[in-house]
């Protein structure tokens, strides 16, 4: 681990964080305007406005994972659970790898609910 | 005070007088004065758990009844009113009374000791917790002896729970009792959040954790997430019945849906909320009785995070048939299929974990594989009901009780008794009889399926759920009496657990330290726990200290904590690096007038608007009372 790297980590510790919460909070926001959206876009028929939902989600939460994977280089990309001696070390790649795959799984989410939008009417 | 120096254990001398001072400091008042006094976190676990077992007892009882009723067409066991009442009281005690309280029973009890430290954060608002929610219980019992129960429900659906179609007072005592048992659940979780992210044992950094630990931190919370919404739902709807507000009437321009909104945005939560711990609980079972590390730690981990978080987002499928948008309700059927991935990533990093490992089988063990079978079907019917189509032909009927019956048993159930077996050592200090365990565990799995899988068949058939009774023509007699009987033989099986666990505590034969080889904390102190739980606060240096301890012959620990008080070590958040000492309040009565106080002003307020007042006050003075300064310069 390069001195900078040790420096870039112990200044942000919330920085490890953002991969855990980031993707989750925009998902919870992708859920919930999509949901409020339906009526309005049965109305208008404006279905960009539910695509568009989801694009600016997704970016998010890669966004969210992006940074985690940055954490994760920084301190080596090792799996977590291969113990290492340095106890600090393998607990900042938990929470890297954590937050990577919770902003995965939220961007899969996100897609998963996104699909919808181009098949069924917002009006049924 | 040297805590970031820890000692060698055998660099220090326990003079027998320190001893016996330390465990005067954490004394725990006994007799008639305990049962209104103690604080210790271990004493208000046990009763948690105690009091929520009773609650499955009388509930299971209810279950039985109704099944008794239902056994064979037209039948005068139970009139309508009666059955209403019953189906009610029994889904709402098992949820509400029995599940997420033994959770957090098992969680306040094991998680102190699994983190290494003396007490919970809070003391005396756990205690206060606990008098909340039993009071909650013993109010809602006594509404069914004075036969005012309930009769709606336990999800309790407006319009039917409005004033129009339920006078009386069933439904008051049901949204009154509601937030009883909320209270008492989020006063749990904010105890155990602070408790597990500030008070582990040194060198217990967030990913040495261990699994269970980590569950009861996601449940706490989920709670502190979900429960909210319940509490506003049914404050919104006792305003509606006692002081005549609109929210869910609609010829008022009120909004029904609101409170189907309202209330499984809690109660799906709810489920996982019971659902997490058990998984906590299966892991921590699998990797002492495999005896080697568990497979995939980080993935299990992350795992349960993922399910706790994306249980949120499940709600509408329970409203599917409620005429809501098409489009709207496919986001919630997406997310619904996607918790099968974490779900998955549990079920093969135990898999894995078992494989080819030497199980020994145990009856906690036993417990655990029950588990996976009878979650397996209940994940499946599950898919089932998430497809739409499908579940506009199951909705309310037998299919879908028999579908919650799975995972809640399978899912839930199963696990806590195989933690029951595993832990009871613990609490009491001596051994329950396998060979009645093994009894327990095949005529539970037996009488479970037995009872439960013919309800799958009776839904599809379209025999609907919560009717007190049906005509001989409909043919559903058979697998009706099928299914009374395997609950027969399911009460059996669960009857011999409780026999045991009583006999065990005299009985018994003494338990030792670590009767199971297990690897985490709770099982480096004496069985049961000295007042003090710890004679001296451990340092950790992996996921599994114990097996170290065992390797190194030799473990640190950290000195320096005063036995004149209550002292306990406060650590960081991510690598648990000691920071302080906290000093923690003794026994009190304050907790329990106040929650006396808090129950007179939300009962009495079902009567009369000027409890209110009345509770106001009382609960001002008493919680004046609890939180009196301490006396520094008497330095206690
Ligand atoms: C001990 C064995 C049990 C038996 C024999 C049993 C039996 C029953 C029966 C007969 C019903 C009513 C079905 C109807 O007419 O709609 C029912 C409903 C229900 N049960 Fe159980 N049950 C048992 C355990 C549990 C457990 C452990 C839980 C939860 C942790 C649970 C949760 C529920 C719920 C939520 C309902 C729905 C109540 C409602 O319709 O409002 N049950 N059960």
């Amino acid at each position: 681990m390069s001195a900078k790297a040790r420096k870039g980590v112990t200044r942000h510790p919330l920085r490890l964080w953002t991969g855990w919460v980031v993707g989750i909070i925009a998902w919870t926001l992708h859920l919930i305007a999509s949901y409020l959206l339906v009526s309005w876009v049965c109305a208008t028929g404006n279905y960009w406005a539910l695509h568009g939902v989801t694009l600016a989600t997704l970016a998010m939460s890669v966004a969210g994972g992006w940074v985690a994977w940055r954490q994760w280089s920084e301190v080596g990309r090792q799996w977590p659970d291969a113990g290492d001696p340095q106890a600090q070390t393998s607990r900042i790649r938990f929470m890297a790898v954590g937050g990577l795959m919770i902003s995965g799984l939220s961007a899969l989410l996100i897609v998963a609910e996104g699909i919808p939008n181009f098949f069924l009417s917002a009006c049924l | 005070m040297t805590l970031h120096k820890a000692a060698e254990q055998r660099d220090i001398i326990d003079s027998p007088e320190e001893t016996a001072h330390l465990a005067r400091t954490w004394y725990s008042p006994r007799g008639f004065p305990g049962w209104f006094t103690q604080v210790n976190q271990r004493m208000i676990g046990k009763r948690f758990i105690i009091t929520a077992f009773i609650f499955f007892l009388l509930a299971g009882i209810l279950g039985l009844l109704m099944r008794l009723q239902l056994a064979a067409p037209e039948q005068q066991l139970l009139g309508p009113e009666l059955y209403n009442q019953f189906f009610t009281m029994h889904g709402t005690v098992m949820m509400f009374f029995f599940a997420i309280p033994v959770m957090e029973g098992v969680a306040i009890y094991i998680v102190p000791l699994m983190v290494g430290t003396r007490d919970m954060a809070f003391p005396r608002l756990n205690a206060f917790g606990y008098y909340v929610y039993l009071i909650g219980g013993i109010v809602l019992f006594g509404s069914l002896l004075l036969g005012m129960a309930p009769n709606a429900g336990w999800f309790n659906y407006v319009p039917l729970a409005g004033k129009l179609y339920s006078p009386g007072y069933g439904v008051d005592v049901w949204t009154t009792m509601i937030t009883f048992i909320e209270v008492s659940a989020l006063t749990a979780a904010v105890e155990l959040i602070v408790t597990i992210l500030r008070m582990r044992a040194p060198g217990m950094s967030l990913n040495r954790m261990p699994l269970f630990v980590w569950a009861a931190l996601v449940m706490s919370f989920m709670i502190v997430f979900a429960m909210p919404a319940v509490i506003v739902s049914s404050t919104l709807l006792i305003l509606d019945r006692l002081v005549d507000t609109q929210f869910f009437i609609v010829e008022s321009g009120g909004e029904p849906l609101l409170w189907q909104h309202l209330f499984w945005y809690f109660g799906h939560p709810e489920v996982y909320i019971i659902l997490v711990p058990a998984l906590g609980m299966i892991s921590t079972i699998i990797i002492t009785f495999t005896g080697r590390p568990i497979f995939g730690y980080t993935a299990l981990v992350l795992s349960v995070v993922a399910i706790g978080f994306v249980s949120f987002g499940l709600w509408v499928h329970h409203m599917f048939t409620t005429g809501l948008p098409q489009l709207g309700m496919s986001f919630f059927t997406a997310a619904s299929a996607m918790i099968a991935i974490p779900s998955g990533v549990q079920i093969f990093c135990w898999i894995a974990s078992l494989w080819g490992a030497k199980i020994r089988f145990h009856t906690p063990m036993l417990w655990v594989l029950g588990f996976f079978a009878i979650f397996v079907i209940g994940g499946l019917t599950g898919v089932m009901v998430a497809s739409i189509p499908f579940d506009t032909q199951v909705h309310d009927t037998f299919f879908v009780v028999a579908h919650f019956h799975y995972v809640l048993i399978g899912g839930a159930v199963f696990p806590l008794i195989g933690a029951v077996y595993y832990w009871w050592p613990k609490i009491i200090g001596r051994m329950m009889n396998e060979t009645a365990g093994k009894w327990s565990f095949w005529l539970a799995f037996i009488g479970f399926n037995i009872t439960f899988f013919p309800m799958h068949q009776l839904g599809l058939e379209g025999m609907p759920r919560r009717i007190y009774t049906y005509a001989d023509e409909m043919g559903w007699g058979d697998l009706n009496m099928l299914a009374t009987i395997g609950a027969l033989v399911l009460a059996v099986g669960f009857g011999i657990t409780l026999v045991n666990a009583i006999w065990s505590v005299s009985r018994g034969r003494p338990a030792g330290t670590n009767p199971w080889n297990a690897p985490t904390l709770e099982w480096a102190t004496e069985s049961p726990p000295a007042s003090y739980n710890f004679r001296h606060i451990p340092v950790v240096e992996s996921r599994w200290p114990l097996w170290d301890w065992q390797r190194q012959d030799e473990r640190r620990v950290v000195t320096g904590l005063r036995n004149d008080r209550r002292e306990v070590v406060l650590t960081s958040v991510l690598d648990a690096s000691p920071v302080g000492v906290q000093v923690l309040p003794g026994p009190s009565i304050w907790p329990f007038a106040s929650a006396v106080a808090a129950s007179t002003g939300f009962i009495g307020i079902i009567f009369h608007p000027i409890f209110f007042v009345i509770g106001f006050f009382l609960v001002f003075f008493s919680l004046v009372a609890w939180f009196w300064p301490r006396r520094p310069w008497r330095n206690d």
